[in-house]
C-alpha cells in the first residue's frame, strides 16, 4: 500500500531512515509538533495526530489543531483496526492536503510541505511495518529525554502496527518499559495475555534487599515505579552500611537526609571511613532515629570521642533500649575514663564480657568490611585494654597459628597496632628480625606481600577503601 | 526416557503450549509443584502459564542437576555433597551467558515455581549485573522506559547528588547549564 506523492514532495518514494529523522527534527521546533510529539511519546494515542492532520487539511487556513471533534474525525473503529481503511483515509488526507496547498500557494505552503512531509513519514513506517510485521522487534527500548523526536516516531511507527491494538489498549500504563529486544510479537502479546508484561520490574523487586546503597540510589532513578518501592519500603533503609567509594563524600546533610528515608526506623548504622561526617551530624540523627540500637563508626575521622560520648548519653537516656553495640575502631584519643563511660552506656557487664570473649573470632589487621558491618563480630564495644601498654585500643590477632596460640593470652601476638607492628597487607607481626619495607605513608609491609604485589601487573580495583588506599601507597 | 515401574513422570507445558515430560523427582524441586503433586492435585498436564519454553528449559536443568546431587550421595538430600567452591562455580556457569531479559524471566518462574537456590542464582547474578551501574545503563540493560519528567528526575538527582558525584550524565547536565 503506498501513497501517491504529489510531484514537489522532496520526499523520494522510498525514503531513507536519516532523512525521516531530519525532516522529523525540523518539525520537533515546532510548538504543535512538540507537543505531538510527546503525545506520541507517552501516551501513544494515534488518534490525536491524526485528528492534528486531518485538522490542518480540513480547516486549510488555520494551523490551530480542534480537540474537541475527535471522534467525529477518527475512522468509526480505530483500534479493532482495519488497518486498509485507516489507509484509505489517510490518503484522502494527503489528497485534500495537497489541493489546499495548490490553491493557497501562501507563506504557508512551506510550513505545509514539511507537514506533509511528516504524514508521508508516518505512512512510510506503517507500510515498512506491515510488510515486515513477522520480524523481531529490532527496539522497543527506553528512550531518555535526549533522544531525537525522529528516533521515538521511527519506534513508534513500527510498534504500533504490528499490534496496534495492544499496544494502544495499554497504553495508559506506561509499562511499555517490559517488552524484550529479542521477543517477537507472538511472544509479546502472550506474555501481556499472562499478565507477565512486567517482568524486568518484578525482577528487580526481587533484588532490591540485596542492593548496596549505591545501586539503591541508582535503582531509585530508572524509573517511577522502582522510586515508589524504595520509598515505600522502610526496612531497606533500617540498615544503612555506608562504605567506599560513597564514604568519602558523604555530608552530614546528606547522612541526615538518608536516615531520614527509614521514617525513624533506623536500627543500624554503619559509617566506614567517612571524613564528612562531624559530631553534629552525629547527634542529628542519634535525636531522629530512636530506634537505633547499633552503631558502627570506624574511621571518621571528623568525630572526637568526647563528642561520641555526650551524643550516646543524651540518646541513651531519651530513647529505649538505646545504643547496645558500638564500633568506633581506632578513634583518636580514648582515654580509659571515656572507655569505662562507653561501657556503662553499653550495658556491657562483666558476664558480657567473658561472652565475648569466648566467642571472640580473631580480629586481623587490616580490618575488612565485613568487621564493620553490624553483624561482624561480639560483644557490645572494640576496644579492649591493650595487654602491653595498658591503653583501651582496638586488639589485633596474628594469623599465623603458632602466634596467636603462645601462652599465657596476655603475652601473645595480641596487642595495638602501637605495641606490634604488623603488616598493612596481611596482618602478620614484623618484628626487627624479619625483612620488611616501609611505606610512604609510614605503614609497614611485609618481604612476602611485597614481592607478591610488585608482580601483580596493575593495581586491581576493589571495594575495600583500604586496598585501594594501600595501591594507591605502594604506587605512589 | 521411558516409562518405568519406579519413576512416574509428570508433565507440565509451558506459557507457550510446549510439553516437557520430566521425572517426579525433578518436579519436585519446585515447591510449587511438590505441594499440587503431593495434594494430589495436579492434572495430567501441569500449566505453568507464566514460563515460558525456553525458561522451563533452564529451569528443569536446574531441578536436575538438584536431584543428581541428592541422589548421588548415600544419604538423601544432602547439600553437602559438592563443596562449597564447586556449587559456586557450578552456579557461575550455570548462569553464564544467560542475557538481563532471560534473567528476568528465570528470576519470575523460581519465585512462582518456589525453587530457593535457582532464585538465590538469579538474584546474585542481577545484583553483580547492576554493581557499579548509572541508572540509565540499568534502564539500557533491563530495557525499562524512563517515565520521570525532566523536572521529577532532576529533583531526584538533587536529592542524591553526592551519590553521583561520578555520574558522567550528571556531570555533562550540571556543566551544559
Amino acid at each position: 500500500m503506498t501513497l501517491n506523492l504529489p510531484p514537489w514532495s522532496v520526499l523520494p518514494s522510498n525514503p531513507t531512515e536519516e532523512e525521516l529523522i531530519s525532516s522529523a527534527r525540523f518539525n520537533a521546533g515546532e510548538k504543535n509538533v512538540d507537543s505531538f510529539a510527546r503525545t506520541w511519546r507517552y501516551n501513544w494515542e494515534v488518534e490525536e495526530s491524526y485528528d492534528w492532520g486531518r485538522d490542518l487539511c480540513d480547516r486549510g487556513d488555520s494551523r490551530e489543531p480542534i480537540a474537541n471533534d475527535i471522534l467525529d474525525l477518527l475512522p468509526t473503529d480505530p483500534f479493532d483496526m482495519d488497518l486498509g481503511a485507516t489507509f484509505t483515509a489517510l490518503a484522502g488526507w494527503f489528497e485534500d492536503l495537497e489541493t489546499t496547498l495548490e490553491d493557497s500557494g501562501s507563506d504557508e505552503d512551506w510550513a505545509f510541505k514539511e507537514d506533509y512531509q511528516f504524514l508521508a513519514g508516518f505512512n512510510f513506517f506503517w507500510n515498512t511495518a506491515l510488510m515486515f510485521g513477522s520480524e523481531p522487534i529490532e527496539r522497543l527500548d527506553g528512550r531518555t529525554e535526549e533522544k531525537e523526536l525522529g528516533d521515538s516516531s521511527l519506534d513508534a511507527g513500527v510498534v504500533s502496527v504490528w499490534d496496534i491494538e495492544e499496544i494502544l489498549g495499554f497504553g495508559e500504563d506506561d509499562k511499555l518499559a517490559a517488552c524484550f529486544q529479542t521477543e517477537t510479537p507472538k511472544e509479546l502479546s502472550e506474555s501481556y495475555d499472562n499478565g507477565d508484561w512486567n517482568t524486568p520490574h518484578d525482577a528487580l523487586e526481587f533484588v532490591m534487599n540485596y542492593l548496596d546503597l549505591q545501586e539503591l540510589l541508582s535503582v531509585e532513578r530508572v524509573c517511577k515505579t522502582t522510586r515508589d518501592w524504595i520509598h515505600r519500603d522502610d526496612s531497606l533503609w533500617s540498615n544503612i552500611l555506608i562504605d567506599q567509594p560513597l564514604s568519602e563524600r558523604l555530608t552530614d546533610d546528606a547522612l541526615v537526609r538518608l536516615t531520614g528515608r527509614a521514617n525513624g526506623n533506623l536500627k543500624c548504622l554503619s559509617l566506614v571511613h567517612c571524613p564528612g561526617i562531624t559530631d553534629d551530624g552525629l547527634r542529628s540523627v542519634l535525636q531522629h532515629n530512636p530506634k537505633l540500637t547499633k552503631l558502627s563508626v570506624p574511621g571518621c575521622t571528623r568525630l572526637s570521642i568526647e563528642g561520641l560520648v555526650v551524643s550516646l548519653k543524651a540518646f541513651n537516656s531519651s530513647s529505649a533500649p538505646g545504643i547496645k553495640w558500638l564500633r568506633i575502631g581506632e578513634l583518636y584519643g580514648v582515654t580509659h575514663q571515656h572507655f569505662e563511660e562507653l561501657k556503662l552506656l553499653l550495658g556491657a557487664d562483666s558476664y558480657d564480657e567473658q561472652q565475648a570473649k569466648i566467642h571472640r573470632k580473631p580480629r586481623l589487621y587490616p580490618l575488612r568490611h565485613s568487621s564493620f558491618s553490624v553483624d561482624g563480630g561480639f560483644g557490645a564495644i572494640d576496644i579492649e585494654v591493650c595487654p602491653r601498654c595498658g591503653n583501651p585500643k582496638i586488639l589485633y590477632d596474628c594469623p599465623v597459628d603458632g602466634c596467636q596460640g603462645k601462652p599465657p593470652a596476655s603475652q601473645g601476638c595480641r596487642a595495638c597496632t602501637f605495641c606490634i607492628k604488623r603488616c598493612c597487607m596481611c596482618g602478620i607481626c614484623i618484628n626487627n628480625d624479619s625483612e620488611y619495607e616501609e611505606t610512604f605513608s609510614l605503614e609497614w609491609i611485609c618481604s612476602g606481600c611485597w614481592k607478591e604485589k610488585a608482580l601483580v601487573a596493575g593495581p586491581r580495583h576493589t571495594i575495600f577503601h583500604q586496598e585501594t588506599r594501600y595501591h594507591f601507597r605502594l604506587y605512589g | 526416557m521411558s516409562e518405568s515401574t519406579e519413576k512416574k513422570m509428570v508433565r507440565l507445558r509451558s506459557s507457550d503450549g510446549e510439553v516437557f515430560e520430566v521425572e517426579e523427582s525433578v518436579a519436585k524441586v519446585a515447591k510449587t509443584l511438590q505441594d499440587m503433586l503431593e495434594e494430589d492435585c495436579a492434572d495430567a498436564v501441569i500449566p505453568i502459564t507464566c514460563v515460558r519454553a525456553p525458561i522451563l528449559t533452564k529451569v528443569i536443568d536446574y531441578c536436575k542437576d538438584q536431584v543428581m546431587i541428592s541422589s548421588s550421595s548415600s544419604t538423601t538430600n544432602n547439600p553437602n555433597e559438592r563443596t562449597e567452591q564447586e556449587r559456586k562455580a557450578w552456579g557461575q556457569k550455570f548462569m553464564e551467558g544467560v542475557d538481563s531479559s532471560t534473567l528476568c524471566e528465570l528470576l519470575v518462574a523460581s519465585n512462582f515455581l518456589n525453587i530457593e537456590g535457582l532464585l538465590n542464582l538469579g538474584v546474585d547474578k542481577m545484583v553483580s549485573m547492576i554493581q557499579g551501574k548509572y541508572p540509565q545503563e540499568i534502564r539500557d540493560m533491563f530495557n525499562v522506559v524512563n517515565d520521570f519528567t525532566p523536572e521529577e528526575e532532576e529533583e531526584i538527582r538533587n536529592q542524591n547528588a553526592w551519590a553521583f558525584e561520578r555520574d558522567p550524565y550528571y556531570k555533562k547536565r550540571s556543566s551544559s547549564k
